[in-house]
């Protein structure tokens, strides 16, 4: 496939060569920079945050920020993440188990309201944030539910859900129908095949979806600002900020807190980008 | 040979012409026995969808027509009050609605404009055999990988007028230091670089991917009928991109025009209103003034707006297409 | 082991006839073969009678039992489809299992059917591999693996040797006849292949345009075809077509549009009917050959050649006759048609099927002569054969 490229490549003149590294290089020092001063700022001692000092390791570095952040009762750093972590794994489980059935009869089956709802869950995606928060707002102070886990996951599961039930649609619609049929000559029911065929071979695409989902509940903001206004049940994204708040003047710790939180999420994104976009482009190539 | 005889059952399927003859109870039995299955699988799904977006959706049409807020939405005296399309009117006669639209325009020009031509920009450098190329590519995705709470906060401290790297990198060429945060129009272009950083991974990552789906026999091709580089670019590389670049642009425009992550976190819209853009002023009419209708009728505005703009673009490209 | 009877089943979509009305009774243990051009409705017959269409009138038998309304799984029959359909998930051994499990089979008795299943079609060594591992033969022998192990009563193949390379689709023919010859279920296999139907076939069954043209054994179907359709569809290359008009008095002529032919004397009982009408004489590229004639049975017939392809054992010669003298008899004269008038301007082209030893070059002209005794004639408006 690449063939040409190669080609191309080596026709490519040295100097020609040389001018493409170099842009690339400088493109990726951009994108880094911000990065690593994160971490700069991090290890910086609290006394020399307001440092003009732009080297990139300080040279009084030190983990202080570090300390502080995972061993500081105060700060509640682990709760923050326990938070986040059961609100994003629920989150994700259950928009999964919800989207896989139905995405397979979007794929499979031509039922009535197929294609609007198709597009309908397209469309949401052209909701701004207030649209379906405020409503879910006022849903949830009339349930209780404020201040509640629970009323958290059900707003994520607005953005989850029809993004899960769109990505495994595609994912499905590549699947071919022999295989189903395959499975109905070898004795399983419509429902079988679905549970016993499809849903096995299915395993890296679902595991994927979920953890996209995941991913979207661990970074979210806006609607947890909202939704939880109890310290006790911060997300990580609440906590940081308020950390941020508390410590106006110290950015030590909220960098600190960044870069921990940071490259789990990262190295994930990483190892998955890859099936998001082909998700996304073949989702919407076909809408 | 009889063409209708021969047409295979999967366009068949597709013909929607076609009226089936037998009576409306016969069909319907027929379509539920075939789709039962369909239909258990997705009331689950539809359930909770019904629940978490086609209530809600509704009801922010309903809500838009009140007056409701923080003080008569739960009052034991004071009712909201239906007002029509009162809350409309007022958005409309507001001249700040029109200063804010503008500028969400603008930003979202700039922003997909941006993304679109680093990312071309950069897939096509990436395009080719490089020694290094796993590693810029991950490199360059790194921006898209990070929360975008973290991504907000560092570029805040990075645009801090005093120990912001920015302006200490600005002064040691010696430049002068530049207000940006506390200025509106570089609070601006600082919200603008911060999501162009951002969003380029994005554009690149799927027109890498675009890049990579054309044979190289186009080229070989075209470099046999003497073709420039540029004639390539543009006769080959524009149009194959295309399928992968509508849906992208599409979905790149909505997620920036409803982007209230950035400018709310770094600038909450400020200083003096001069980065509010249309979802970051709905936001805070909602959650930090308590204008639950007046919200509600702005998100559907804003929700039309782009709603127009989808059909727009969609027929504008389909046109392209077929000519 | 059963018997599958079709009764005029009718299969629509929308708006489009796929079957319309075929009635077949396939006898119990046969291997019949389905032939036809693509969209004749052969996959959809078979994917009828696995259950994986809906008829939408008509009956279905397998044995006594009628199973119109009966899951593909209650239906005990297995399928090798196109696509060979192994799921990618599972080992070969898990592949060829996973229908014995779901019918509740014990486990010991699991392994025994796969093991010898596999033993028999030399897949042992191979039985913990994913079928992304395999080569494109070994997956269709899986996918007949999965077939067999359910030992049912009848085995539908859906053009199971399409996507093999013509080496090993050759070999893998041999490997299914015997394969039948072992087992006896009865098969019923659809394919678009003449060679595939004509040699694995115990009988063919013709479709075209939702209908079944003729069923018979692959002798019968090459040497008697009930019509135009089935005499151009078997043999390659087809079997050469010219209108006719018959003509003459006594003796019967055949007159083409630069040449005529006589009609046998046993012939003319059947051709009395059309004196003087038109008709589709037919014959196939064997049965021209080069050489003087003896008059009779062996007609000369001037031709040029305009491209000869040699193909090691045999020559195909692209022929045309010359735009010759057309004579008819005055009694006939008025008879004919305008639809043949007007072909009698043109040249004739047709091909034989030639010796290689024969020493005809492009551009020669040459004698060829047709063996009547085997040749064919059609009504022009049904294209019945007429014999």
């Amino acid at each position: 496939m690449a063939g040409t490229f190669f080609k191309r490549a080596k026709g490519d003149s040295s100097f020609k060569r040389l001018l493409i590294n170099l842009i690339l290089i400088v493109a990726c020092a951009a994108a880094l920079y911000p990065v690593l001063r994160v971490i700069t700022v991090s290890l910086r001692p609290s006394g020399s945050v307001f440092s003009m000092d732009l080297s990139l390791i300080p040279p009084d570095a030190t983990l202080a920020s570090y300390q502080s952040i995972l061993f500081d009762p105060k700060v509640g750093f682990w709760t923050w993440i326990g938070n986040s972590l059961m609100v994003s794994v629920i989150t994700a489980m259950v928009a999964l188990i919800l989207a896989a059935p139905a995405a397979y009869a979007f794929s499979r089956f031509k039922f009535a309201g197929k294609q609007p709802g198709l597009i309908f869950l397209l469309v949401t995606q052209f909701f701004p944030a207030t649209m379906l928060l405020l409503p879910l707002y006022m849903m949830l102070i009339q349930l209780s539910l404020i201040n509640n886990f629970w009323g958290l996951i059900l707003c994520y599961m607005s953005i989850a859900l029809p993004f899960s039930i769109w990505i495994l649609k595609g994912y499905f619609d590549t699947i071919p129908n022999d295989l189903e049929e395959a499975a109905y000559i070898d004795g399983t029911t419509p429902l079988g095949a679905f549970f016993r065929v499809i849903l096995p071979l299915s395993t890296p695409a679902l595991s994927i979806t979920a953890l996209f989902s995941f991913m979207t509940a661990w970074s979210e903001f806006i609607i947890a600002r909202v939704v939880l206004q109890k310290q006790a049940l911060f997300t990580w994204p609440l906590g940081t900020v308020t950390l941020q708040g508390a410590y106006y003047t110290n950015w030590g710790p909220f960098s600190a807190a960044a870069v921990l939180i940071s490259i789990p999420v990262v190295i994930l994104f990483l190892l998955t980008s890859k099936y998001l976009v082909s998700g996304l482009t073949l989702g919407a190539v076909k809408g | 040979m009889n063409i209708a005889a021969t047409a295979i059952p999967k366009e068949v399927k597709q013909s929607q012409r076609y009226r089936d003859p037998r009576p409306f109870s016969v069909r319907f039995r027929e379509h539920m026995r075939r789709n039962r299955l369909a239909y258990l699988l997705l009331i689950p799904a539809f359930v909770v969808i019904c629940a978490t977006v086609i209530y809600p959706f509704i009801y922010a049409f309903n809500l838009a027509t009140t007056d409701t807020n923080m003080y008569n939405i739960n009052s034991p005296t004071k009712q909201p009050q239906f007002v029509g399309v009162g809350n409309f009117v007022e958005i409309f006669s507001n001249p700040e609605f029109y200063t804010v639209l503008g500028r969400t325009i603008l930003w979202t020009a700039v922003n997909v404009i941006c993304h679109v031509a680093f990312g071309l920009w950069l897939a096509v450098l990436l395009n080719r055999n490089l020694k290094m190329r796993g590693l810029y590519r991950t490199l360059l995705v790194l921006p898209w990988a990070i929360p975008q709470l973290i991504v907000a906060m560092m570029w805040k401290n990075e645009f801090n007028t005093q120990y912001g790297s920015i302006n200490l990198i600005l002064q040691s060429i010696g430049l002068p230091a530049i207000p940006w945060l506390t200025d509106p129009f570089w609070a601006f272009v600082a919200v603008c670089i911060t999501n162009i950083w951002l969003g380029i991974p994005f554009m690149m990552v799927i027109i890498l991917g675009g890049l990579q789906s054309i044979s190289p026999e186009y080229y070989e091709a075209a470099q046999i009928d003497g073709a420039t580089a540029w004639q390539q670019f543009r006769n080959i590389t524009v149009p194959f991109l295309r399928p992968v670049l509508t849906p992208a642009i599409i979905l790149g425009t909505v997620w920036t025009f409803n982007n209230l992550n950035i400018i709310y976190l770094i600038t909450k819209g400020g200083p003096n209103n001069g980065t509010q853009i249309l979802v970051t002023y709905v936001y805070r009419a909602a959650f930090d003034f308590y204008r639950y209708g007046y919200a509600a009728a702005f998100s559907v505005v804003i929700f039309l707006i782009l709603l127009i703009f989808c059909l727009f673009y969609i027929r504008a490209t389909r046109g392209a297409q077929e000519v | 082991m059963a018997e599958v009877r079709l009764v005029n089943l009718a299969k629509a979509f929308g708006p489009v006839q796929i079957l319309k009305g075929i009635d077949l009774t396939i006898p119990d243990g046969e291997f019949v073969v389905l032939l036809g051009p693509s969209g004749c409705g052969k996959t959809t017959t078979l994917r009828l009678i696995a259950g994986l269409e809906e008829a939408t009138s008509g009956e279905i038998f397998i044995g006594e039992r009628k199973v119109n309304d009966l899951p593909p799984k209650e239906r005990d029959i297995a399928m090798v489809f196109q696509s060979y359909a192994l799921y990618p998930h599972m080992t070969v051994f898990d592949n060829m299992a996973f229908g014995l499990r779901l019918h509740g089979v014990r486990r010991e008795e699991v392994d025994r059917r796969v093991m010898e299943a596999a033993e028999m079609l030399e897949l042992t060594p191979l039985l913990a591999r994913k079928p992304r591992a395999l080569s494109g033969g070994q997956r269709q022998r899986v996918a007949v693996g999965r077939a067999i192990v359910r030992n049912p009563k009848v085995f539908l193949m859906d053009e199971p040797l399409s996507n093999l390379d013509a080496k090993l689709r050759v070999q893998t023919r041999v490997e299914l006849s015997k394969l039948h010859m072992k087992l006896g279920v009865t098969t019923i296999y659809v394919t678009h292949d003449q060679m595939e139907a004509m040699t694995l076939g115990n009988l063919v069954v013709i479709m075209n345009q939702g209908i079944i043209q003729q069923m018979g054994t692959p002798s019968d179907v090459y040497d008697r075809p009930a019509n135009k359709f089935v005499a151009g569809f078997v043999g390659s290359p087809p079997m050469n077509f010219f209108p006719a008009l018959v003509d003459g008095e006594e003796e019967l002529f055949f007159q083409m549009a630069s040449f005529r032919l006589p009609v046998l004397p046993e012939r003319c009982a059947a051709l009395a009917p059309y004196r003087g009408k038109d008709v589709v004489f037919g014959i196939r590229p064997e049965d021209i050959n080069m050489g003087g004639g003896d008059g009779a049975v062996h007609i000369p017939v001037t031709a040029k050649v305009d491209v000869l392809e040699l193909l090691g054992a045999e020559i195909f010669l692209y022929l045309s006759s010359p735009e010759g003298i057309f004579v008819a008899s005055s009694a006939s004269q008025k008879l004919l048609s305008q639809k043949f008038l007007k072909l009698k301007a043109t040249a004739v082209s047709f091909i034989a099927r030639v010796d290689p030893s024969t020493p005809a070059k492009e551009g020669d002209s040459v004698q060829v002569v047709f063996n009547l005794g085997r040749s064919h004639a059609f009504d022009a408006d049904s294209e019945r054969a007429i014999y």
